[in-house]
């Protein structure tokens, strides 16, 4: 289980991620939401260890990761919000790149990735430079990666950014399945349809502060809405967009 | 005054016609080169590089005022006469090799690429506007870099050469500023010349590869010709008598031309003159010619292209090899990496290509100087100083491409994406950093002592040879050691501004090092090889201070942490080290 306790993280005295507390549980899916400067990404980056969280523990199964950050960071699978990649390579060297990383010997590293490549139709464009994919085949090699070394817990900021819709599909499917199996999986996007329909239970952030966290049928249920966007919508007090396309559109025609 | 530079600045900022915008953000971007990092920064580069030249004029000056009035003082002309004819030939091929520096720093901005393409593309602009804009801003720009470059000299010369003998046969500023200023736009406009012909001859994939290798080619060519060039001064006896090449030197060529307007014009110096004026215009002409043939042509070719995946050809025996060395796969990881990114993006490979011509073109340069010792006919070398300088090869080789590497290492790839390595580094920085250690041996250490060992053995007989490459081999290994304990980094995923030391400072730094690291360390070496017994005595010492050196690398890499940036310098980001 992936605990993590008051998570706190200040820039210059100010809090991007305050006092955030929340479960993941082996074969849970939650979904990590917020308007933009929630502080989503931030949090993300002190689990995966990028940044240094202020104050505030985090907890592997029931050990604070602190003790051993390298044993947890194997445990871990990672799937950035953007698609940075050595552009430079390969995609298949990436991958090797990735699982020589991951401590992974040859035997095993070259027959997974392979599979994977093909799994994910890339295998064509295996040994064309990551400058020349689009933004869903990085988005597939990004998964690839996180996926390479079999890990507990996965942490997926926006995964779903630029995919076709068969991979969509497949990947929806996906997490269905590694939850099943006991993954813990941390979802992070903006697409609330996708995350309604993959995760068991959300949390919702507003300005660094937690403001919901429950199953979305809950949520629903005391808010009192159709849909988890509107219950997204009722909690992060989201403005009405019709002034700002009013002024949008006189601007233009200033 | 002030008005009327307030209302020509107060001009500039107003919006112009698209044809004068276009042609003003082309003629900007010249200066925005490879080689400094942010919008602007070429006046720093550019006032370094001035500074220079205004201190070594502050030696030259006195120097040449002296020459002349010795020559002037003699009772015949004959000695002045041939000195300015050395020196009128030195101006002119010194501002052809400037010229072609410069144009090969700016290779890749020489003709409109895909950026201009896609980042005009939306525009009301249309193409042969872009094409015009871009062939007018590129010969403004040549025209007023050759006029700033050529002015100065060209005034200076005939002043200190003033004396009895200058009405006759002296140096017309007039004459000197017309044709160095041809001589260098015959360089240039040859050299765009040649990239047009690449451009439109070779397929768009290949053009960057071969593109790259004639930029590196050339800008070997130029550094190492320096030397030469500098050297033309000290060959006035020779230009007694036309040699029969002169013909086929363009360099000669323009000494015609500035004899003809000197008011000298024998048969030969006419024939050249025309030379001269036909070399510029057919450069000229072809220049025009590959702009005019790669018009739509080479930007259809580059856009359709861009939608084809490109393939990278996969040796995997290579990596199976380095396996084979490289048990650790973390440590596999990291020189992977570094032995992929160093030959896939263009201004590391090329900044590595400018130190190790500047190696070789200080290597020449010691070899050169060697020849003219003697006098270019009767070549005769002395043994010992050709000892000396077969002992410098090595040491310079391996101080210019280490210190490259150190300097290619801090240039990041990517920046964004060094989270790989960031989220894998703990407990694994010695592991990483043992992989930059395998690399630097096995790029610069090793090539250099394979490369010169044959020449060791050539000139010291081969067991003599074989400790002679051992005694040069443990400095590169020192020197490796030394740079290792200050690396913090993984190649490519640190951010370093370039540029931030002066280049004053920085030429001084690798002056005292070729000086004590080469030069003092090559004659050590030379006298231990001569006496029995010390050789052994050095080689101690050079193992010591390496295997001192390595143990702190060692504890060092024990303790430290490795330095990444979440985000590049901003300056550093407008170099798109990633664009290739």
């Amino acid at each position: 289980m992936l605990e993590v306790r008051s998570l706190l993280k200040r820039y210059n005295h100010i809090p991007a991620v305050d006092g955030v507390s929340f479960t993941i549980r082996p074969g849970e899916v939650l979904g990590y939401l917020g308007p933009n400067g929630a502080g989503k990404t931030t949090t993300v980056r002190m689990l995966t260890g990028l940044i240094e969280p202020t104050d505030g523990g985090i907890l592997f199964q029931g050990c604070d990761v602190r003790a051993d950050w390298i044993g947890f960071q194997r445990r871990l699978g990672y799937v950035p919000e953007e698609p940075h990649l050595y552009r430079h390579l390969t995609g298949r060297e990436y991958l090797q790149l990735i699982g020589r990383l991951r401590g992974l010997p040859r035997r095993v590293l070259d027959p997974r990735l392979d599979r994977l490549l093909h799994l994910f139709a890339l295998w064509e464009d295996r040994h064309s430079p990551l400058a020349s994919y689009s933004k869903g085949m990085r988005q597939k090699i990004l998964l690839s990666g996180a996926l390479l070394h079999d890990p507990e817990l996965l942490i997926l900021d926006e995964p779903f950014s630029g995919l076709d819709v068969k991979t969509t599909l497949i990947l929806r499917r996906l997490l269905q399945a590694l939850a099943s199996e006991g993954k813990m999986i941390l979802f992070s996007s903006h697409v609330l349809e996708v995350v309604e329909k993959v995760c068991s239970s959300v949390v919702i952030l507003r300005q660094g502060k937690l403001v919901a966290h429950d199953r979305v049928e809950r949520l629903r249920e005391i808010l009192q809405q159709e849909s988890l966007e509107g219950v997204f919508a009722q909690l992060t007090e989201q403005e009405d967009p019709g002034p700002v396309v009013s002024g949008i559109l006189a601007a233009i025609r200033s | 005054m002030p008005g009327l530079l307030h209302r020509l600045r107060d001009s500039l900022e107003e919006t112009h016609s698209t044809a004068f915008e276009l042609r003003r953000h082309f003629f900007l971007r010249f200066f925005d080169s490879d080689f400094v990092s942010e919008a602007g920064q070429w006046r720093v580069l550019a006032i370094g590089v001035f500074a220079i030249l205004a201190s070594l004029s502050l030696l030259f000056v006195p120097a040449y005022y002296g020459k002349y009035m010795m020559l002037n003082a003699l009772p015949t002309p004959d000695l002045y006469r041939l000195a300015a004819l050395a020196d009128v030939l030195f101006l002119i091929t010194l501002a052809m090799f400037i010229s072609g520096l410069v144009t090969t720093f700016l290779w890749p901005s020489l003709f409109p690429n895909f950026q201009d393409y896609l980042a005009l593309a939306s525009l009301p602009i249309r193409m042969r506007d872009v094409f015009v804009a871009k062939f007018t801003g590129l010969i403004a720009f040549a025209l007023s870099f050759i006029i700033a470059t050529i002015l100065l000299p060209s005034a200076f010369l005939p002043a200190v050469a003033a004396g009895k003998y200058s009405l006759e046969f002296g140096v017309r500023p007039t004459a000197l500023f017309v044709s160095s200023s041809l001589a260098a736009l015959f360089v240039f406009l040859l050299l765009v010349a040649v990239q047009g012909v690449l451009l439109n001859v070779l397929p768009a994939r290949q053009f960057e590869r071969v593109s790259l290798t004639v930029q590196g080619a050339l800008l070997t060519v130029f550094l190492c010709g320096l030397p030469v060039v500098l050297s033309i001064p000290d060959l006035h006896e020779s230009l007694d008598q036309w040699p029969h090449w002169a013909m086929w030197a363009p360099p000669a060529w323009f000494l015609g031309l500035h004899e003809v307007l000197s008011g000298r014009p024998d048969r030969l110096a006419i024939r050249l003159a025309w030379l001269s004026l036909a070399g510029v215009i057919g450069a000229g002409s072809a220049a025009t010619a590959t702009y005019l043939w790669s018009y739509r042509r080479h930007r259809v070719r580059l856009l359709e292209s861009a939608g084809k995946l490109k393939r990278i050809a996969d040796h995997g025996w290579i990596g199976a090899i380095a396996e084979m060395f490289i048990p650790d796969p973390r440590e596999l990881a990291v020189f992977a990496f570094s032995a992929k990114t160093l030959p896939r993006t263009r201004q590391h490979r090329l900044i590595l290509i400018t130190f190790a011509a500047l190696a070789v073109a200080v290597i020449f340069e010691s070899f050169f100087n060697l020849s003219l010792s003697r006098g270019l006919r009767g070549v005769s070398f002395q043994v010992d100083a050709l000892r000396k300088a077969a002992i410098s090869a090595p040491l310079t080789l391996s101080l210019f491409l280490l210190a490259g590497l150190r300097y290619v290492f801090r240039l990041p790839v990517d920046l964004g994406a060094n989270w790989a390595f960031r989220i894998n580094e703990l407990g694994n920085c010695a592991i990483f950093l043992g992989a930059v250690q395998r690399f630097l041996v096995c790029c610069a250490v090793l090539p250099v002592v394979l490369l010169t060992l044959p020449m060791e053995v050539h000139f010291f007989g081969l067991s003599t040879g074989m400790i002679a490459a051992a005694l040069c081999l443990l400095p590169s290994l020192a020197l490796m050691g030394l740079f290792l304990i200050q690396v913090e980094a993984i190649p490519f995923t640190s951010c370093y501004l370039p540029g931030r030391r002066p280049v004053i400072e920085t030429l001084v730094i690798y002056l005292i090092a070729v000086s004590v690291y080469v030069s003092v360390l090559s004659r050590v070496i030379i006298r231990c090889l001569e006496r029995v017994g010390s050789e052994l005595a050095l080689f101690g010492i050079l193992l010591t201070a390496w295997l001192v050196l390595r143990m702190a690398q060692l504890d060092h890499w024990g303790v430290g942490k490795l330095e990444f940036e979440e985000l590049p310098e901003p300056v550093v980001m407008a170099m798109n080290l990633d664009r290739d």
